[in-house]
């Protein structure tokens, strides 16, 4: 049943098994497994079924760098979470991004991808996939399509299965609306965490609704499912018994905060514009009459063992066909130099920079054009001839990055959260590297030339990068209660009853859009908890 | 980038086959205006090899490595050379350098060991 909040009392206490805060993939998910179960389940959503401005402004938060997104607008708070604007890549993390990595600093799962690889199997029900299956054989079977012919030691082709995308909130709302055992409640913030006198035990929680009444959760098993932000910043703002914050006795929650940075930064020289490139063009899933049924498509990535050899994070290129216009360098030359010169600068390499306006001066106009006059004035500018790649690049995990507490309080009297997030001259170096090799495998196989445009544009790690808003490693899991707040259950070290599902318990974060991985340990946790808590 | 640059590969083969063999009738072409990004691209590319390497800063000794380099392909250079013989000597070694990971980022470009002396034949030829 879903109910709203504003009709219970003030005060009032509600009684359950598991207690879950937070509706979005991993909380639906984990309401939606537990509600086959015997267990009686309190979902607590902070929104309603639809946007509101002022529950979204909850989100409002300080973020310590130009180019990180705005933490109000990357994420959703209402029922169904960030699903309700996802744009739905998805897939498994590798195998390889589970071990513990000797190159790579606090790298390594309490569990690896064949454990879970059933929850994956599943989750991609969740998402409405295709089948789980993302080898190389069957999907350049399926679609009929070649694959560029790397050396499978230094690259390789990996998948994405794009979903509808599911929007969670809509999907799954009668299910687990006329589920017996399950009660949502909307406009129900979770405010605090009443911990036993000696930190080992959550005894309550503490609910309200905005400028509203209070209520209590008492629960067997209590889940955060806010989010990589809201995880660990209510976990800090607990701070009643724990002084820093509820499971940082070792200063971890709220560190080793990552997300995907999507780099601009290789184009794409073909040796043959025949050169098949169809297995790598997204599709929709199953909007395709020539294949029919659901489509992966394909992206460039590097090899277990090149990233190995080679001591490398992973990351994914895909190939993107552009215009002429998107793709012409004096219009980036022109923006450096605008840039420049408002500042009272001169850029590095200036007769390089005119040298590529002038070249590319129909290119220049046509952007002077269409953001002063609103006019498109050449048709060239659309040619879609051009081939580039976003690179997603997995981050390093690093303690600087990570979410802290600001004095200031949102209106529910909880402080807001401090983003400092960067991205460290390693992650740049293991990006060019990557490329390094990429670009080497390319010109062997004869496919052409890729050309490394980050030397270039001195804008690409600034305002011409793009965040997946993935979320992740605020709340890491480790089997050792000094390096992860959680353990191999998802569970809080210190705290007997207290579980945190979502992307904040990713140590690292591989290439992949995180979704499809939550909601496979959303369904784990809850098999754990029905093991745990169901009477047999 | 314009797509002129898109010639830039069959550019630099081409241009510094003719700096090779001066003598060559394609060498009084008047140069193709589509691709002039192409060998503006070679230029730079050029420049910043001879600038990494700069004892190969020399027009007779960078023919030299890379009549060597066509040898190895089996390509014997002599008054009746064959153009386009030379362009697929090229062209094999291009590939056995990149199959050799004889390659060097320059420009950022990752290009064979030939490819680059190529283009730096062009800057000083």
């Amino acid at each position: 049943m879903i109910r709203n909040a504003r009709g219970l009392e003030d005060g009032q206490v509600l009684q359950c098994d598991v207690c879950i805060a937070g509706a979005g993939a991993a909380g639906i998910t984990l309401a939606r497994e537990l509600s086959r179960s015997k267990l009686s389940v309190i979902v607590l959503e902070s929104g309603g079924l639809d946007f509101d401005e002022e529950i979204q402004s909850l989100y409002q938060a300080q973020v310590n760098n130009p180019y990180y997104n705005d933490a109000e607008t990357s994420r959703l708070r209402y029922f169904g979470g960030s699903t309700n604007h996802w744009s739905g890549n998805c897939g498994p993390l590798d195998a390889i991004d589970f071990e513990v990595r000797p190159w790579l600093p606090n790298s390594g799962w309490p569990f690896t991808r064949e454990d879970l690889d059933p929850y994956y199997e599943k989750a991609h029900a969740y998402c409405e996939l295709g089948p789980f299956n993302y080898a190389l054989d069957y999907w350049s079977k399926q679609r009929g399509l070649p694959a560029l012919p790397f050396d499978p030691n230094i690259a390789t082709t990996g998948f994405a299965q794009p979903s509808p995308p599911t929007r969670f909130g809509e999907v799954y709302r009668n299910e687990i609306g006329n589920s017996e055992n399950v009660q949502v409640y909307l406009h129900a913030n979770l405010i605090d965490i009443d911990l036993h006198p000696d930190g080992s035990l959550v005894e309550a929680v503490q609910a309200g609704q905005l400028g509203g009444k209070r209520f209590q959760v008492k629960a067997k098993a209590y889940v955060l499912a806010l989010g990589g932000i809201e995880n660990a910043r209510l976990l800090l703002n607990c701070d009643k018994v724990q002084s820093t914050g509820i499971g940082n006795q070792h200063d971890l929650v709220g560190r080793y905060f990552m997300d995907h940075p999507v780099i601009n930064a290789a184009t794409f020289f073909l040796s043959d514009p025949e050169i098949n490139l169809e297995l790598y063009r997204p599709g929709i899933s199953g909007s395709n009459p020539a294949a029919p049924g659901p489509v992966a498509y394909g992206y460039l990535t590097l090899s277990d063992a090149a990233i190995r050899r080679h001591g490398l994070t992973n990351m994914r290129a895909p190939i993107i066909r552009t215009t002429r216009f998107q793709a012409a360098e004096g219009v980036e030359s022109f923006h450096v130099l605008q840039k420049s010169l408002m500042a009272g600068e001169m850029p590095d390499e200036l007769g390089v920079h005119i040298g590529r306006m002038v070249r590319d001066i129909d290119m220049v106009i046509e952007g002077i054009s269409r953001k002063t006059f609103n006019t498109r004035l050449f048709a060239s500018a659309n040619d879609m001839n051009f081939l580039y790649s976003d690179i997603m690049i997995e981050q390093r995990p690093e303690p600087s990055n990570r979410i802290s507490l600001s004095l200031e309080r949102d209106p529910l009297g909880l402080r807001k959260a401090v983003i400092d997030w960067n991205l460290g001259a390693g992650d740049k170096e293991n990006l060019r590297r990557c490329l390094e090799l990429l670009a080497t495998e390319f010109g062997r196989a004869g496919l052409g030339r890729i050309r490394i445009e980050q030397e270039q544009r001195s804008r690409a790690f600034g305002e011409l990068m793009s965040l997946g808003d993935h979320h992740m490693g605020t709340t890491r899991a480790h089997i050792d209660s000094r390096q992860g707040v959680v353990d191999g259950n998802l569970k809080v070290h210190s705290v007997a009853n207290l579980y945190v599902a979502g992307s904040s318990v990713f140590p690292t974060g591989g290439h992949v859009p995180p979704t499809l991985t939550i909601v496979a340990l959303a369904i784990r946790m809850a098999d754990h908890i029905r093991q745990k808590l169901e009477p047999v | 980038m314009t797509i002129q640059r898109r010639q830039f590969l069959s550019v630099m083969i081409g241009a510094a086959t003719l700096a090779l063999f001066p003598g060559d009738a394609r060498a009084n072409a008047a140069p193709d205006a589509a691709h002039a990004e192409g060998v503006e691209s070679m230029r730079r590319v050029g420049e910043a090899y001879l600038s990494q390497r700069p004892a190969e800063a020399d027009r007779d000794r960078l023919r030299y490595l890379l009549q060597q380099d066509l040898q190895r392909s089996g390509i014997t250079l002599c008054a009746e050379h064959s153009p386009a013989g030379v362009t697929r000597g090229f062209e094999d070694m291009i590939k056995a350098d990149f199959a050799a990971n004889r390659t060097i980022m320059l420009d950022g470009w990752v290009l064979s060991v030939t490819e680059c002396r190529l283009c730096a034949l062009q800057v000083i030829g």
